[in-house]
Formats: structure tokens, C-alpha cells, sequence
């Protein structure tokens, strides 16, 4: 466990205090939940932002063993 | 690799909130399959990374089925209490077909993907999900501007 010391401005320890009591949590709980949510977007960005966005052009729809021509295609029309 | 669901699998996730998009969300919440999807060959080619268990689309549940009242919107599909245990679940539900999700098939997203039913709840009875699919395209045809579309892999 690291101790650190965090220094914030007036306005911002306000606006923090008010988001805290609402959560029912402390202004230090607060601070290492919104930097934790940050690390994990961090990380989970680096994994996913690479790839490719969705569309047709760039993933297939897979089709279901059990699935008629005519129900697959409507479920692709889905995403047209 | 074939995805692991199917259409009108009903999952759990860690579907994303609208706020942070991207960002799996803390909590497990089910979700249903519309369609799994794997990497076009052209997409492999150009050398981008791309998710080795393919892409799920897949929309939004919730059990506060009184949210919208009597007036349901376009889009939402209420599910009562005896459909609901006709499809395994203990308490009536409502899917929104607006809000998506395009989530790479990876446990980030998907917690129990690991197990050997890939966090599978229930399969949807087929006429639900024929109800999914049409709700959804109506959307599409009249309230596009309300589509929520959430997830790393949404498109852009």
C-alpha cells in the first residue's frame, strides 16, 4: 500500500465532497475509484481500440446451424 | 474461431454504461445476442488486430419493468412475469432494442466466457426473439436517432 498526498483546488475538493456524499463514500474513496475506472479504461483501450470498428464490411455474421437462408439474411438486414 | 453464442442467447456481461462507452461496466447484467461475428477475411488482411472470438451485438435488459409506465417507446419489448419463467428468468423484464451493444467476445466483457457455457442464462423462446428482431428494425426504420450504441467496438 502507497501513501500519497493529493492537492486539490478549492472548486474541485467542493464538487468532489458533494459527489461523495451522494455516493455515501469518502473524498478519498472517490479519488481511488475515479482513478481506477481511468487505469481500466487505460488498459482496456490499448486491447480494443486497434481493432477494427463494426460493420459489415469488416465482420461476418455467423450463422446458426438451425437457421434458414431467409432468417439469416433478415438478421443481416438488421445491420445494414 | 466460431463465436461461442447464438442469436436470442440470453448472457451475462459487463455491458457498458451509455456515459463511459467503452468501459465494461462493474457489474454483471444480461444482455441478448443479435448476432455474433467474426473478422471478414479482408479485415485479417489489412493487419489490424481483431478479437479472436469475433464481435457479439447484443441489446439491453433490465427488470424495472415499471420505468416506462403504460406507454411503452418504440423499441422496448416488455416480457411478463409468465414469459419470463418460460425463458428461466424469476422476474419480468424489459429489453431495449435501442440501447446496443458491440462488444469484442473477450472476458472483459463477458465474465463467465470462460465457463463452459459462456455465461449462457437461457436461450430465448423463438418467438421473443422474433419480436427482438423486429423491434429492432424498427428502430432502425423510425427512431434511429434514439439508437444507444455502446461498446469498444461500436461503429464509428
Amino acid at each position: 500500500m502507497a501513501d500519497i498526498t493529493v492537492h486539490l483546488d478549492d472548486e474541485l475538493y467542493d464538487k468532489a465532497s458533494r459527489v461523495a456524499r451522494l455516493d455515501n463514500v469518502s473524498v478519498k474513496e472517490l479519488v481511488e475509484d475515479v482513478m481506477r475506472r481511468h487505469l481500466d479504461y487505460v488498459e482496456v483501450m490499448e486491447d480494443f481500440s486497434k481493432m477494427p470498428p463494426f460493420s459489415l464490411e469488416n465482420y461476418e455474421l455467423h450463422r446458426d446451424a438451425d437457421e434458414s437462408d431467409e432468417d439469416y439474411a433478415l438478421r443481416r438486414s438488421l445491420f445494414q | 474461431m466460431t463465436p461461442p453464442f447464438r442469436r436470442g442467447d440470453m448472457v451475462w456481461s459487463y455491458f457498458p454504461f451509455a456515459e463511459t462507452p467503452d468501459i465494461p461496466a462493474r457489474t454483471r447484467h444480461a444482455a441478448i445476442i443479435i448476432g455474433a461475428f467474426s473478422a471478414t477475411e479482408a479485415s485479417r488482411l489489412r493487419g489490424r488486430p481483431v478479437p479472436e472470438y469475433g464481435v457479439a451485438v447484443a441489446v439491453y435488459t433490465s427488470s424495472q419493468v415499471k420505468k416506462f409506465g403504460g406507454n411503452l417507446p418504440i423499441g422496448i419489448i416488455q416480457v411478463s412475469l409468465d414469459r419470463a419463467r418460460q425463458n428461466k428468468n424469476n422476474s419480468a423484464f424489459f429489453i431495449d432494442t435501442r440501447i446496443r451493444a458491440y462488444l469484442p467476445i473477450h472476458r472483459d466483457y463477458f465474465p463467465d466466457l470462460d465457463a463452459p457455457n459462456h455465461g449462457l442464462i437461457t436461450s430465448i423462446d423463438p418467438g421473443l426473439f422474433r419480436r427482438v428482431m423486429e423491434e429492432f428494425a424498427r428502430v432502425n426504420e423510425r427512431a434511429r436517432e434514439q439508437i444507444v450504441a455502446v461498446g469498444p467496438l461500436r461503429p464509428r
